[in-house]
């Protein structure tokens, strides 16, 4: 089935929800109440065949292995390179066979120029969902619960690496095989780590916004969130989880969704 | 590793002396290329107490400036879990 080139988007209501945890890393405490106003967010994230139509249109670079991203130490290369590969758009084309996969191999300029395209296509600013946005979403109306889901890991809620020794058997997963939250979003947790808008700070929370938190102005390391196929460290996929890379860092296990604000137009 | 002087003279390299005691340089290198780091290490590997070491500087690093390997990620960054 061909996927649509425009991605299908839900409402989040505005309201205020728990954001971080006092029981995870440092970096996500203190836990505080964080209100966002209401936005769409694309159910699944951005896929292979949703990219292409950006990349073709635009004509913009396709996902490939460039410059080794700074979190692929040299002994971890071979490895990346043979992992990456299937990943990897041949002669400008998408990998057919992944055409409703996450998009991956993108860094978070690469997600920001598709967001450029989509607004126009749409005629709406179309953004990367702020690191409180995301959250929001991911938690979908529960509060404080580890997973999308609730507490307990479910390997049949989410695609992620449960035995690192089959990482090289595993991948990406067609976006929606896994039941979506209680928002009908699915990938919340798992398939692809997702980039979103904020840079990186360990102290955020404790000097943030309570209202609509935007996060630090600059920063040399972005947000991404969700965990990955690639993830077998089972608290990499909590909703307060925060991974960060550097921004110009691209990987099979990394892709992005996107949102736009709820103006009260229709 | 013995005390040591290691100096040029070509101006273009515009490196004159590094003393090293021990392994820590008093005074810090410029960026030099590929080439010239490997020199660098090759003498350093084979110098003896009391000898005189000639090390040529081949060249700036200034055209490396752009490769990434002179970068390590950004501190706190999580390297692992994305691949």
């Amino acid at each position: 089935m061909r996927d649509d080139p425009i991605p299908r988007f839900v409402r989040i209501s505005s309201g205020e929800f728990v954001m971080g945890s006092d029981e995870g890393a440092e970096d996500e405490r203190p836990s505080h109440p964080v209100h966002v106003d209401a936005f769409y967010a694309s159910i699944h994230p951005i896929t292979v065949e949703q990219y292409g139509e950006f990349a073709k249109e635009a004509g913009y670079g396709v996902p490939a292995i460039r410059d080794l991203p700074l979190v692929v130490t040299p002994a971890q290369e071979p490895s990346f390179r043979e992992l990456a590969t299937p990943y990897v758009w041949r002669g400008g084309e998408m990998p057919r066979e992944r055409a409703r996969h996450p998009v991956t191999l993108v860094t978070h300029a690469d997600a920001t120029a598709y967001c450029r395209w989509l607004s126009g296509r749409v005629g709406r600013l179309v953004r990367l969902p702020t690191e409180a946005e995301w959250e929001c979403a991911a938690r979908g109306g529960r509060s404080g619960t580890r997973y999308p889901w609730g507490d307990a890991v479910d390997r049949s809620r989410a695609n992620f690496l449960p035995d690192p020794a089959l990482k090289r058997h595993r991948g990406t997963r067609p976006v929606g095989c896994y039941p979506p939250n209680e928002l009908q979003l699915y990938d919340m947790a798992g398939n692809v780590w997702q980039w979103v808008a904020d840079w990186y700070r360990a102290d955020a929370y404790r000097n943030g916004e309570n209202r609509n938190p935007r996060g630090p102005s600059s920063g040399s390391l972005r947000v991404v969130r969700g965990g990955s196929w690639v993830t077998h460290d089972v608290d990499q996929l909590r909703c307060a989880h925060r991974h960060k890379v550097p921004p110009d860092t691209y990987a099979y296990s990394i892709g992005f969704r996107v949102v736009y604000s709820d103006d009260g137009s229709s | 590793m013995p005390p040591l002087a290691i100096s040029t003279t070509t101006a273009s390299s515009s490196i004159s002396i590094i003393d090293l005691v021990g392994d820590t340089p008093l005074v810090r290198l410029r960026r030099v290329g590929i080439s010239s780091g490997a020199n660098l290490v090759g003498a350093l590997k084979i110098a003896r107490p009391g000898s005189v070491m000639v090390v040529v500087f081949c060249d700036g690093g200034e055209r490396y400036w752009s490769e990434r390997f002179w970068e390590n990620p950004p501190e706190g960054a999580s390297v692992g879990g994305t691949n």
